[in-house]
């Protein structure tokens, strides 16, 4: 099951630590990696981050999409 | 005490140099007069839009930093709105800590070289955000007796800070920050994806339920329903024995 993260092993983040103290909405390169193909937020258990993190995250990623930084659907 | 706002607007992809620097004048006045403070205001990248806006692919980013009162967002929202050439907009009050770290960064750009400066900077913003977690602190009792010492003695900015903290709590301007409420369900939309993932079992579990039921009362359907769901019948097998 998606090449051995089945249950039980957490998935590491690679692109941010659990301790970032903020994310910055304007950072497009790096939402880019958690958005999906559709222009989705990535969900948490793909990309293992912290309910910390991914609150920051999704709340950058909005942001980077009302000001036309990020789609918000693609395809 | 003022908050710190960052401003990010999108102005028409036609405006030449003196347009955006026009637009930059405009909101700069906007700010001062509304009493507030720019630190920079800056054309930040020529960039494709990630849709269309007002019919644009593309626009000038421009980015400004300031302080001011809470009534600010509103002002800029209206003179922005206002402005043919402004096609969006956002203004968001930032984090603590990315305040103190674009304070720095503008620092370090207006005084390249001059490491005091930059410090200075640095200490400031980090003593406002002290005297600003100190105030939040403070109980009531606290509160009043400080401002009763500061009526003795006639020690002005300790004392202020903390008075103006406890009034201008952040309450009201997170909604400012978010006009976006339509995003709210975006949360939401991570989840069909679910449909990749481990839930393939259960789904499947869930469909064979019925056509099985089925199959038991009406023979004729029997045979295609069989052939559908082969893995099911054997479990169903299992459940009845």
């Amino acid at each position: 099951m998606r090449g051995g993260y089945g249950r039980g092993r957490r998935r590491r983040n690679k692109y941010l630590k659990d301790d970032v103290l903020y994310i910055d909405y304007k950072n497009v390169d790096l939402l880019q990696h958690f958005i999906l193909d559709r222009g989705k937020i990535q969900p948490r258990r793909t990309n293992g981050n912290s309910a910390k993190v991914q609150r920051m995250l999704s709340r950058a990623i909005r942001r980077a999409r009302e000001i036309a930084l990020l789609p918000y659907t693609t395809g | 005490m003022p908050n710190f706002y960052e401003t990010l607007l999108i102005v028409t992809p036609e405006a030449d140099d003196d347009g955006v620097s026009a637009v930059i004048g405009d909101l700069r006045t906007a700010i001062e007069s509304d009493g507030g403070t720019v630190l920079q205001a800056r054309v930040w990248e020529r960039r494709k839009l990630a849709y269309m806006v007002k019919g644009k692919t593309e626009g000038i980013y421009v980015i400004i930093h300031a302080d001011g009162e809470r009534t600010l967002p509103a002002v800029l929202k209206e003179r922005m709105k206002l402005d043919e050439s402004v096609i969006r907009s956002m203004v968001v009050r930032l984090s603590d800590q990315q305040e103190i770290d674009v304070r720095q960064e503008i620092a370090e750009r207006d005084h390249a070289g001059d490491a005091a400066a930059i410090e200075e900077q640095r200490v400031a913003a980090e003593r406002r955000h002290e005297a600003e977690a100190a105030a939040a602190a403070m109980s009531l009792d606290e509160i009043v007796a400080a401002e009763e010492a500061e009526a003795e003695t006639a020690d002005s900015d300790v004392g202020d800070d903390g008075e103006a903290e406890s009034a201008d709590s952040d309450v009201g301007d997170d909604g400012e920050a978010e006009p976006a409420d339509s995003d709210v369900g975006d949360d939401g939309e991570a989840e069909p994806a679910d449909s990749d993932v481990g839930d393939d079992g259960e789904a499947t579990g869930g469909d064979n339920e019925g056509p099985t039921v089925e199959t038991s009362l009406v023979d004729e359907n029997a045979e295609d329903v069989a052939d559908d769901s082969e893995d099911s019948t054997v479990d169903d097998e299992g459940k009845e024995g």
